[in-house]
């Protein structure tokens, strides 16, 4: 078993690959937000604790060897839907892009971004430490 | 790579805002740009219309300038007799600009810059910690 293959590793970096396409979404909508007719989307949160616990929902079949398929493994698998996010207020243009609310998305993206990648930072530090290696 | 694309939709926005800024400029300067003659016209004002853009290359969902329209609302009209441009009654049109709202739409494109810039430097401050994750001693 890699350490990719971790489940903590795998959820953190599911957490930063939902996080990335996020801000994705968060950019583009600002960069939209004098678009006629534009409507804000953002990510369907996802419950990342359940991932932890193993209870992401969909059940995969044990991998005991390198080459074996990964058929449907939790955290890998992860889709993410994009919905149009709850609007306060419409432009005449059609636009409903309100730009404070979107730099609030932005900031706690990048403060939950922070906070993943210490986690793992922390985890590797962690491993290192078990093999012997001191920090 | 999502930050990537993040970075590039923010990139494309700032350019179209900066074109937005240039045809406000512009109008501002035009501001008393009126005929020489009395059949011809003024400085029209214009004003730009976003698009959504999709990039096909990158996914990105980008944004462009969908064009440049001419304002079709009616000139003002000035009472100087003595004006090149002044017609019988001694009217001269004048462009239909107005600066105050040409101010507050600059300010308005300003701050829309000022948001991407800060969801691109998101986007960067995110990738470099990432990239932070490989010298974690």
């Amino acid at each position: 078993m890699s350490v990719k293959e971790l489940p903590l590793f795998a959820a953190l970096r599911a957490k930063m690959a939902w996080i990335s396409e996020r801000q994705k979404l968060l950019s583009e909508n600002i960069a939209n937000a004098d678009t006629p007719d534009y409507r804000p989307r953002d990510l369907k949160p996802v419950d990342f604790g359940k991932m932890v616990e193993g209870k992401s929902g969909n059940v995969g079949m044990m991998v005991t060897n390198a080459r074996h398929l990964a058929g449907g493994k939790g955290a890998q698998n992860l889709d993410f839907k994009a919905v149009e996010s709850e609007t306060y207020e419409v432009s005449p243009s059609g636009n409903a892009v309100s730009i404070e609310e979107e730099m609030m998305k932005v900031g706690q993206a990048q403060m939950d971004f922070e906070v993943t990648t210490n986690l793992y930072r922390k985890h590797t530090a962690l491993l290192k430490m078990a093999l012997g290696r001191g920090n | 790579m999502d930050l990537e694309n993040a970075m590039q939709t923010g990139a494309s926005a700032m350019r179209s805002q900066s074109t937005r800024i240039r045809i406000i400029s512009e109008n501002i300067a035009n501001a008393e740009s009126m005929a020489t003659d009395p059949s011809g016209e003024p400085y029209r004002r214009r004003s730009v219309s976003f698009q959504s853009e999709l990039d096909r290359a990158t996914g990105a969902n980008k944004v462009k300038v969908g064009g440049v329209i001419e304002d079709q609302s009616d000139f003002q009209l000035r009472y100087e007799p003595n004006h090149p441009a002044a017609d019988g009654n001694g009217y001269v049109k004048a462009p239909n600009v107005n600066v105050m709202v040409e101010t507050m739409d600059m300010r308005t494109a300003q701050r829309s810059y000022e948001a991407n810039l800060a969801s691109v430097k998101a986007a960067q401050s995110m990738m470099m910690r990432t990239i932070d994750l490989l010298n974690s001693r």
